[in-house]
């Protein structure tokens, strides 16, 4: 007791003496129950909020205390990288995880409870990587993939058995080691030897239960008619059946033969799954407390009702699942176990309903699914798709109010609106008898006209439904529906600018604020109307921005865009500071107030606001505005000072924020310290994220594209050359370090598109323009200029790799109907007949471009070049000969020594 | 179950020995908190009884033998004479069907022969009845304040005039209502009821205010009622601090917020409760920074750590988790804190 005060009055003691920092902390401050804390977050499901916890434990610990928090932060990773994430950082998870246990193990700690976490580690990895494979569909991806995640699982099952082999040897040992008092009955010996050898028999048996059900996992990887699936599944139901027959007892055997009779489902092997399931339904009471047990017969009562009803044992079925979610639902409410007992209740009536060809039951069907949506459980994604089915069978048409719901919201999401509004429409005639159901299908009413753009029935709707409902649901559920009226009025307000229009979409705004203020709409509301009134705003109205500017100043601290509005309230302050410097009244108060204000603002948000939030960009957006204000008033030290300071404070952001990064290159261009940039970007590529220095590298070499074509202008190859080589390198580098992932974004395919032809990478190139024909097919598109020039781009690179595949003739063909006389074009073709031996042709067609293109060009070279090379061919090697006599007499150096030595390796072949 | 049967008992006697009622005086049953003289029980006639004292006459005379202050008084069973049958009959309702148990109360609104301190047992069943189901019927939140009005304008000294306004205050509270809820808690505030009640009214008051956003006038009143505690108290000079830190969030003197919540993070033997609502005022106190995560880790560590915490403060720290998930884009995880709630 007096240690733990000592302990915590040194905290306090730290604390105290750390006040002035405190008072800038954004962090929780520690508490010596902070470690229990972290346990109850994990156990609850915050396992990111618990590694916070654990990482700054972390930082302080030492020793043993250290080593154990990074086995706890280990687990919590995991349990993160098991969770709903994306694929990167699910992988960020994982490595943090091997990377405190490498951190365990370097330390000497080889316990059997690291080596298990390893293993279970490496489990993780492959049920991640096995997500992976249903999601992939080129079958050669997918087949790395299955062999990758095959073998973690080998891994995982082999380690777990080593261990559990090693703990099980200990265990017999400190067994045999065990010497009795000579008075000892048999009995006692026994379980004093039980008890000596105990923590390592139950190692071992951890391990035996995981390691079958990593068996069931790795079977899980092949389709269920494939030679490997059967074989690793039957494996799985030996290993389970091995590990319950060695361990009756244990509260895992209940676990482990749920896992067989799973096995067996998935083999077909019907009778022996029901078996397996219904023993431990009836046996399972007598093994631990119904919080303990419930869950697990929950899992067992689903697949075994699945299996009565193939029987067309319907009433035993549905009677079985009303048991467990009865039971459920009185002792552990989760709502994901709940959604799948009701999806396959309802899966149990819809077969009932088929074969029985039962009205009432599809009626009941129709219910249960909306039940299950309910929930909110995991199980209700599969919804929508039963309610579809549902009415495909039975043909029918009225569903009951709440399935109706169920079903209006599934058009909505996928887009059928006017399904949405037929199905809709009825039920607000005639609403049901339950009010927030029929409030809620009003809403949707309204809401599938917004989304179909029928803006006047939308607004006629959802006033309708403020009428009838104001005081009848609760606050929450009206607020979505005025937010949704809002922004209804503010498209309207968009599209068609009347000052009637905007006044209601302005005064819709403030009433949400004013009646929902406690709402999450209701706090956002003033952000949109200051939104509204800055997107309506005259460019040189002072009273428009300042009437902006004061609305984002009324967004309250609570609101979800209320660092946004701090800045965007700065900018209106700066444009109205614009429009009066832009008049002549640079000097006066008001606009230098307007100035200050800004830049006050401006910098003041980088103290006063904490770290941004994820899918927050703040930081990036205020750096911007505030170096574009710089840079607007030729102070150009602050804006370098401005974003000094913001790197200092938010040392990651650079490597983070794509929209800070640009900045920071554009400033540096601006400054002309372009070789700094790059100096900065080569400091920060470890660790940043690619799309920062895609987009920052693009940015450099679009500045020394410029520079090679103002020194083309300029007829200074060498300048030319030297510059566009610069804008190679960089364009090279953002297109190496591009992600896979985000090539199929439009905006960057068609900035990549170009910048890899300029460094020689057609294949890239080609394969981009392909992406963007494709993007416009997909979304019917109209083919635009945008699309020619990357097509014209496109047989350019079947010229450079001087490829002419079929489909490069049917481009070019289609390029030269569409661009008759082209020169570029002609260029091409002329190519494309030297490639086919048809000489003679081709020479035409460069004789008909000579005299085409500016003296001393490339392209003027080029032409001279096939001219010559054509005569060549055809046999008149002295008019070749001429033409490099000629050119030798213009410029001895042929401009530059590529374009020489082309010429002398031709001349050497024609004077041979 | 055994009240049920006692009270049928009671019905048919009263059904069928309506003689003996006129020739025998029938006793009411005082039931106290807590032992007065040597008992905790005392039978008689009921002559008054309101918020500060109840009167009972035992030996039939018309004159106060007992008085009791309301306060040791749990509950008086009133003998079926004295208690209009419809209030007995209607209890059968109270829970199997909460609107026709009202209905049948409401017979007290037009019955004039019952003594209104008999009769303010009816008003308040209605008023408490009504605020229970306007919880989930938003409808009835207009007769449920109207019920409320009725029994203080009836009763003005009713013995419910202190809970029955705390009652309806929070109510009003819960509703947005913060004008008529203040009003409530002023009028406790004011009243004759004492320091204790005055000093609790004035931080319903000041947690009224701080809804109502109208901060300087919460710390205001914060510091009246923190006048008034005893510097032993340390819990309910905590309890005030914590409220007046939020007051101070609230005026966005955040450095001086933080400074205060350390402080009393440091303060010895802080129990449990009261850790409870420092993390709760902390959780405002990152909220208000827009440090959305940290806030979601202040707050789940009240129901998680301390769940000893004030209910309505462990509600409103699981609500304002939910709300920072879903600041956070995590609306999916709402469902696991709610679950909090039960625990």
């Amino acid at each position: 007791m007096r240690r733990r005060f000592a302990t915590f009055a040194l905290m306090l003691i730290g604390c105290l003496a750390l006040g002035g920092v405190l008072a800038a902390q954004d962090q929780l401050p520690l508490r010596p129950d902070d470690m229990e804390y972290a346990k109850k977050l994990a156990g609850a499901g915050f396992q990111d909020l618990a590694a916070d916890i654990y990482e700054r434990l972390y930082t302080d610990a030492t020793g043993a205390q250290k080593l154990a928090l990074a086995q706890q932060m280990a687990e919590a990773y995991r349990s993160m990288a098991r969770g709903p994430v994306d694929a990167a950082t699910r992988d960020k998870y994982l490595a943090r995880a091997a990377e405190l246990l490498k951190l365990v193990t370097d330390a000497g700690n080889v316990k059997p409870e690291v080596r298990y976490d390893q293993a279970v580690l490496a489990q993780t990895k492959g049920l991640g990587l096995t997500r992976d494979v249903k999601a992939e569909n080129n079958p050669e991806k997918k087949k790395a993939l299955i062999a990758e995640a095959a073998k973690l699982f080998d891994e995982c099952a082999a380690t777990l058995d080593f261990v559990a082999k090693d703990q099980n040897a200990k265990a017999d040992d400190a067994g045999k080691k065990f010497v009795p008092p000579a008075d000892m009955d048999k009995m006692t010996i026994e379980d004093k030897r039980a008890e000596a050898g105990k923590l390592f028999r139950d190692m071992a048996i951890k391990c035996e239960h995981q390691r079958a059900w990593t068996i069931y996992y790795k079977a899980q990887l092949w389709g269920a008619d494939e030679q490997d699936f059967k074989t690793t599944m039957g494996e799985a139901v030996n290993a389970f059946k091995a590990f319950a027959v060695a361990h009756p007892t244990e509260m895992l055997m209940l676990s482990a033969r749920y896992g067989c009779g799973l096995a067996y489902k998935q083999l077909d092997k019907k009778p022996e799954a029901l078996k397996e399931f219904s023993e431990i339904i009836t046996t399972i009471e007598d093994h631990g407390s119904p919080t303990e047990v419930l869950p697990l017969k929950a899992r067992c009562a689903y697949p075994a009702a699945e299996l009565l009803a193939d029987d067309g044992k319907f009433d035993d079925a549905v009677k079985m699942l009303d048991k467990e979610l009865k039971e459920n639902t009185a002792v552990e409410p989760d709502k994901d176990l709940k959604s799948l007992g009701l999806v396959t209740k309802a899966k149990v009536l819809g077969i009932k309903a088929e074969r029985n060809k039962d009205d009432k039951v599809w009626d009941e069907y129709f219910i249960v699914l909306s039940q299950a949506t309910a929930t909110g459980g995991n199980a209700a994604g599969e919804v929508p798709k039963l309610i579809a089915q549902g009415m495909k069978t039975s043909g029918k048409t009225n569903l009951p109010a709440s399935a109706t719901l169920t079903l209006i919201e599934s058009y909505i999401g996928e887009k059928k609106y006017k399904n949405a509004i037929d199905e809709a429409r009825p039920n607000v005639d005639k609403p049901p008898a339950d009010t927030l159901v029929a409030f809620k299908i009003h809403r949707d009413l309204g809401l599938s006209y917004l989304l179909s753009n029928d803006f006047k029935n939308a607004i006629t709707e959802f006033e309708s439904v403020f009428r009838l409902y104001t005081t009848k649901v609760p606050k929450d559920e009206m607020a979505k529906a005025m937010d949704l009226w809002c922004k209804t009025l503010g498209t309207v307000a968009a599209k068609d600018k009347t000052a009637d229009n905007i006044k209601r979409s302005k005064e819709a705004w403030k009433r949400l604020a004013m009646e929902y203020p406690d709402t999450t709409e209701g706090q956002n509301a003033m952000y949109y109307l200051a939104q509204s009134i800055a997107q309506q705003a005259a460019p040189n109205s002072v009273k428009d921005w300042t009437e902006a500017r004061d609305a984002y100043d009324q967004v309250k601290p609570e609101a979800t865009n209320y660092a946004k509005s701090q800045y965007l309230s700065a900018q209106c302050s700066f444009n109205v500071y614009k429009i009066l410097a832009a008049g002549g009244k640079k000097d006066t108060p008001d606009a230098q107030n307007a100035l200050k204000s800004a830049v006050d603002r401006l910098k003041a948000l980088f103290d006063k606001l904490p770290p941004p939030k994820a899918g927050e960009d703040w930081p990036g957006e205020a750096s911007k505005i505030l170096v574009d204000v710089y840079l607007d008033l030729g102070q150009l030290k602050d804006a370098e000072d401005s974003v000094n300071q913001t790197m200092k404070r938010f040392p990651d952001l650079l490597k983070t924020n794509p929209k800070f990064a640009s900045t920071v290159v554009a400033l540096y261009i601006k400054l002309n310290r372009i070789e700094d940039a790059v100096k900065l970007l080569t400091g920060i590529s470890e660790g940043a994220d690619p799309m920062v220095l895609v987009r920052a590298y693009l940015q450099i070499g679009d500045i020394y594209m410029k520079q090679g074509d103002e020194a083309k202008a300029a007829n200074k190859l060498q300048e030319m050359n030297d510059a566009y080589k610069r804008a190679g390198e960089f364009f090279g580098k953002a297109i190496d370090l591009l992600p896979q992932d985000q090539r199929d974004t439009f905006k960057l395919d068609n900035a990549i598109a170009n910048r890899a032809f300029l460094v020689n990478d057609y294949a890239v190139c080609i394969r981009t323009i392909l992406k963007i024909e494709e993007f416009y097919k997909a979304n019917s598109v109209k083919e635009d200029n945008n699309l020619w020039g990357k097509r014209l781009l496109q047989a350019k690179c079947y010229r450079q790799l001087n490829q002419w595949p079929p489909e490069a003739l049917e481009l070019l063909k289609k390029l030269t109907e569409h661009f008759p006389g082209n020169a570029d074009l002609r260029v091409l073709n002329a190519t494309v007949l030297e490639n086919q031996g048809k000489w003679a042709p081709a020479l035409e067609e460069w004789n008909g471009m000579d005299g085409g293109f500016q003296a001393g060009t490339p392209d003027w070279w080029d032409v001279k070049f096939h001219r010559a090379l054509c005569y060549f061919k055809t046999g008149d090697k002295a008019r070749a000969k001429e033409i490099v006599d000629g050119l030798r007499v213009t410029d001895p150096k042929f401009k530059t020594p590529d374009i020489k030595d082309r010429f002398d390796k031709l001349y050497q072949e024609i004077t041979k | 179950m055994r009240g049920l049967a006692i009270l049928l008992a009671a019905l048919l006697a009263a059904a069928f020995t309506p003689g003996v009622a006129s020739a025998q005086m029938k006793k009411d049953t005082v039931i106290l908190n807590k032992k007065v003289g040597d008992r905790k029980e005392y039978s008689g006639r009921v002559l008054s009884e309101d918020w500060k004292t109840t009167e009972l006459d035992t030996d039939g005379d018309g004159r106060a033998d007992k008085t009791f202050q309301t306060a040791d008084v749990d509950h008086i069973e009133y003998n079926v004479d004295h208690q209009p049958k419809y209030m007995v009959e209607a209890k059968l309702l109270k829970t199997k069907d909460p609107k026709q148990y009202m209905e049948k109360l409401s017979r007290a609104y037009n019955d004039d022969a019952t003594p209104k301190f008999v009769l303010q047992h009816a008003y308040y069943n209605i008023a408490r009845t009504a605020t229970d189901l306007a919880k989930t019927e938003p409808a009835m939140a207009a007769s449920a304040i109207d019920a409320w009005q009725k029994l203080f304008a009836r009763v003005p000294d009713t013995r419910y005039s202190i809970a029955g306004r705390q009652e309806l205050g929070a109510f009003l509270l819960a509703q947005g209502k913060n004008d008529a809820a203040l009003k409530a808690f002023k009028e406790l505030a004011d009243g004759p009821y004492g320091p204790a009640v005055a000093q609790s009214a004035k931080m319903m008051m000041a947690r009224t205010e701080m809804e109502s956003k109208h901060y300087p006038e919460a710390e205001r009143l914060l510091t009246q009622a923190a006048a008034g505690i005893k510097l032993t108290d340390t819990e309910a000079l905590q309890e005030v601090k914590m409220l007046q830190c939020r007051a101070i969030i609230g005026q966005k003197r955040l450095d001086d917020a933080y400074a205060m919540i350390t402080a009393t993070l440091g303060e010895k033997a802080a129990p449990n409760k009261t850790l409870g609502m420092l993390y709760s005022v902390m959780g405002d106190y990152f909220a208000a920074k827009g440090n959305y995560k940290a806030a979601l880790t202040a707050y789940l560590k009240v129901p998680l750590m301390y769940p000893e915490t004030d209910a309505v403060e462990k509600a409103s720290s699981i609500r304002l988790a939910c709300s920072m998930l879903e600041k956070l884009g995590r609306g999916k995880e709402v469902e696991g804190v709610k679950k909090l709630a039960g625990e």
